[in-house]
């Protein structure tokens, strides 16, 4: 078969409904496409274990602790999944695990912006699993159609633990806004952290990528930028204000004809400064990750050395 | 007292002797989620921080029913003296060598506690309790197990570090096998079939079998850690309650 008769039953394929496995054949850049937003999430599940981690040991109660600890654990292990799924795309390439810590440590790979921002109190730990896990629910809601058939199924169950994250900050941040007076400030101050972040999540609305529509065609992309954002604020911002807590954007209100959420553009430098690598907390975090993977080498290459000798 | 409020009073102290241990045990595990050496093994340390911190919830729950007060009053809420775990559990982490060295020695001694102690107590929610936690410990002690056998067959240096890191452990290990005289009441009024100094010797053999089998070397004897029991600390333990509570008494009597 030529490449342009393989492309084309490839593309038929897709547009068929059917899904792409990991040994089908695929364009190259199909693989390298997929392999990317793959990475971007695998590492941002890593990475995104990192804020709430550091509040397992302060955690509030018996409860919670166990509650914050499960969690995290869902979300390392989510990681895991899907770099399972990118080892198997990445085999042809010659790559493995290895190059993609190394990758994310030394910065060249991403991860997702919302990683890049502090969690320094409780009650961001609250806002975290709630809205921002409500964000991810958004975005990984909408791969669920995926057209790599791997990536799909493993997000069925993501998306499942995903929505349990939601009930856990949902409970949280109900607890603090039914709390006392420092409680109820500690969770606002919270919020106003983390709103600019929030509109950040879903990138830019006038997306500029060269292979946006290549990425759409090919079921990689399925929904904009812009529709992502507005169904999470459909979603969160009646019930946030519902609470009685107030997003720090006065211009924020539904459109009583269109249905369409107003909102002030949060600030896209910032979110371009970010994604360069230049967040509040990117390097701190990276190099945590750095010294756990460098101060753990010799068990990996134990490990190893007995996989030969078996 | 009476000789039913003094065995009561035993069999208290007693109990937050084992919750205290899982506690701080669950809590050190804890801190290694997301810094393991291998993502499977941060999901699996995770699991294993859930089981220690699970069967402390357990215990603290039977203490709070037998009007000893709250769960989380009973595990976050006494001063640094009154905590009753080993001073071995209570240590800083300190590597992954130190981790597995730490949680084989404390795996193998809940075994033994409570198939040989505490499923046989006439207590029957104590006995209940016991095999529950002994069923899941089992598969901690398998994990652990199998990493004895990956770093002491992976090479000389990771078989140096396990070596080493065992015997630092077990110099401070003795604190487990403490009797308080809790221990000794319960055991003369035939509700326990013995105290926890009797399970050293079987403790040492099965550890030596392990480390023999994995290519380690002879284990030394558990000793030194004393005094954890009676509420004696290492700077280690005021820090891991600060932490612990750093919220909590940021309000204190708030709901969170």
């Amino acid at each position: 078969m030529t490449d342009q008769a393989r492309l084309e039953a490839f593309e038929a394929k897709i547009a068929g409904g059917e899904k792409i496995e990991s040994d089908d054949w695929m364009p190259e850049l199909y693989r390298k496409q997929a392999l990317r937003l793959i990475l971007t999430h695998a590492n941002s599940e890593l990475m995104g274990a990192l804020p709430e981690r550091e509040w397992i040991p302060r955690a509030p109660g018996m409860h919670r602790k166990l509650a914050v600890l499960a969690k995290v654990q869902d979300e390392i292990g989510h990681a895991q999944l899907i770099y399972r799924v990118a080892e198997d795309l990445a085999r042809p390439l010659g790559l493995t695990r290895d190059d993609f810590m190394q990758d994310l440590i030394s910065g060249k790979a991403k991860f997702h912006n919302v990683f890049s921002y502090p969690a320094p109190t409780w009650a961001d730990v609250g806002v975290i699993a709630w809205l921002v896990d409500g964000a991810a629910l958004v975005t990984q809601g909408a791969l669920l159609r995926t057209s790599y058939g791997p990536y799909g199924r493993i997000l069925r169950r993501i998306c499942a633990e995903e929505a349990i994250h939601l009930k856990h900050g949902e409970d949280i941040v109900l607890t603090l806004a039914a709390g006392t007076a420092d409680q109820r400030q500690m969770l606002q101050d919270a919020l106003s952290r983390w709103w600019e972040p929030l509109l950040h999540f879903f990138g830019p609305p006038d997306e500029v990528s060269p292979n946006t529509e290549q990425m759409v065609r090919w079921g990689i992309r399925l929904k904009s930028n812009e529709e992502m954002r507005q169904e999470f604020l459909q979603n969160y911002a009646p019930k946030i204000l519902e609470i009685g807590l107030l997003p720090p954007d006065p211009g924020l209100r539904k459109d009583p004809v269109s249905g369409v959420w107003q909102y002030t553009q949060p600030n896209w430098d910032v979110f371009w400064k970010v994604v360069r690598g230049d967040g509040p907390k990117t390097k701190e975090r990276l190099e945590l990750r750095r010294m756990a993977y460098e101060d753990q080498l010799w068990v990996r290459q134990a490990v190893r050395g007995t996989h030969h000798v078996a | 007292m009476t000789q039913r409020k003094l065995i009561d009073h035993a069999v208290n102290e007693v109990l937050l002797a084992i919750a205290d241990d899982e506690l701080v045990c669950g809590h050190r595990d804890s801190e290694w989620c997301a810094f393991a050496p291998m993502i499977e093994e941060d999901v699996a340390f995770a699991s294993i921080a859930q089981d220690e911190m699970g069967h402390a919830r357990l215990l603290y729950q039977l203490l709070e029913a037998r009007g000893q007060g709250s769960l989380d009053q009973l595990a976050f809420g006494r001063p640094v003296t009154g905590y009753k775990n080993a001073q071995l559990l209570e240590r800083k982490n300190a590597g992954w060598a130190q981790a597995i060295a730490r949680h084989l020695v404390y795996d193998l001694y809940d075994d033994l506690l409570t198939g040989r102690l505490l499923e046989a107590c006439q207590l029957v929610e104590v006995a209940d309790i016991a095999r529950l936690v002994r069923r899941e410990e089992r598969y901690h002690l398998e994990h652990q197990e199998t990493w004895i056998n990956h770093l002491g067959h992976g090479g000389d240096g990771a078989k140096a570090r396990l070596d080493t890191a065992l015997g630092q452990v077990l110099a401070e290990a003795g604190g487990l096998f403490e009797d308080l005289p809790a221990h000794r009441q319960l055991a003369e009024a035939g509700l326990l079939p013995g105290v926890p100094s009797d399970l050293q010797i079987e403790f040492s053999q099965r550890l030596s079998a392990l480390c023999l089998a994995a290519g380690l070397s002879e284990p030394a004897i558990p000793s030194g850690g004393l005094g954890g029991r009676l509420g004696q600390h290492t700077a280690d333990m005021s820090e891991c309650l600060a932490t612990m509570t750093e919220v909590l008494g940021r309000a204190p009597g708030a709901i969170w």
